[in-house]
């Protein structure tokens, strides 16, 4: 695989894209997860983020990742841990493939998967301060 | 009746107040539950959502059972992207 990680660090896109580059790929599927300012679950506005990942996230990432390339296909994919503040993205994935649709397929069931089956967790944090865990009701 | 090392994780480990615990003596993840939640309703509604890892399995059952020793991992709903 070419780039799959959890990390603290900032996202950078072009580092995903640099990653999946090849003479074969007619095709580069691009996905951007990325803070916004509301969200149901908020009391107001959304200020940030706090991801947090269990010690395994990586591992299960690199493993659905494993599952979803083959040789004509190639994945860079990171989600941030740590805090993200509105606007930045939390999740970049890039997807390779000789052809626009296996592109498209592909990153969208990476992305689907990466938020069904890898263990992250968001602390959502409103301008008022108050949090709230997305998801647990 | 099982020995079990207990890690939590974010929204589980603030309605546990802590992100381990030691239990004695609980056969089953609902056995497990009910040792943590104790007549703590928050926590019990919040274990009520959780899944977990059961020696790095990932297991939703509540009659899955705990073999000695193991380690489990209690997670919330997975809200990564």
């Amino acid at each position: 695989m070419a780039l799959a990680e959890i990390t603290g660090e900032d996202l950078d896109l072009n580092r995903h894209l640099a990653a999946v580059e090849g003479r074969e790929f007619g095709a580069v599927a691009t996905f951007i997860g990325q803070i916004r300012d509301h969200d149901p679950e908020a009391s107001g506005t959304v200020d940030r983020l706090e991801y947090s990942a269990h010690p395994d996230a990586e591992s299960i990432l690199r493993k659905i990742v494993e599952e979803l390339e083959r040789p004509e296909v190639r994945i860079a994919v990171s989600h941030r841990t740590g805090s993200v503040a509105v606007g930045e993205p939390a999740l970049i994935a890039c997807v390779a493939a000789a052809h626009r649709q296996p592109a498209y397929e592909v990153s969208r069931e990476l992305v689907e998967r990466v938020k069904a089956e890898v263990p992250i967790w968001k602390h959502q944090v409103a301008a008022d301060g108050s949090k709230n865990w997305q998801g647990l009701r | 009746m099982s020995r079990v090392s207990v890690r939590l994780f974010a929204g589980a480990a603030e309605a546990f107040g802590g992100t381990e615990a030691e239990l004695d003596g609980v056969a089953t993840l609902a056995d497990l539950s009910d040792a943590l939640a104790g007549d703590d309703a928050r926590l019990r509604e919040v274990l009520d959502q959780c899944s977990f890892f059961v020696d790095g399995e990932h297991q939703r059952e509540l009659d899955t059972a705990l073999p000695d020793s193991c380690k489990v991992d209690v997670l919330p709903p997975f809200a990564g992207g």
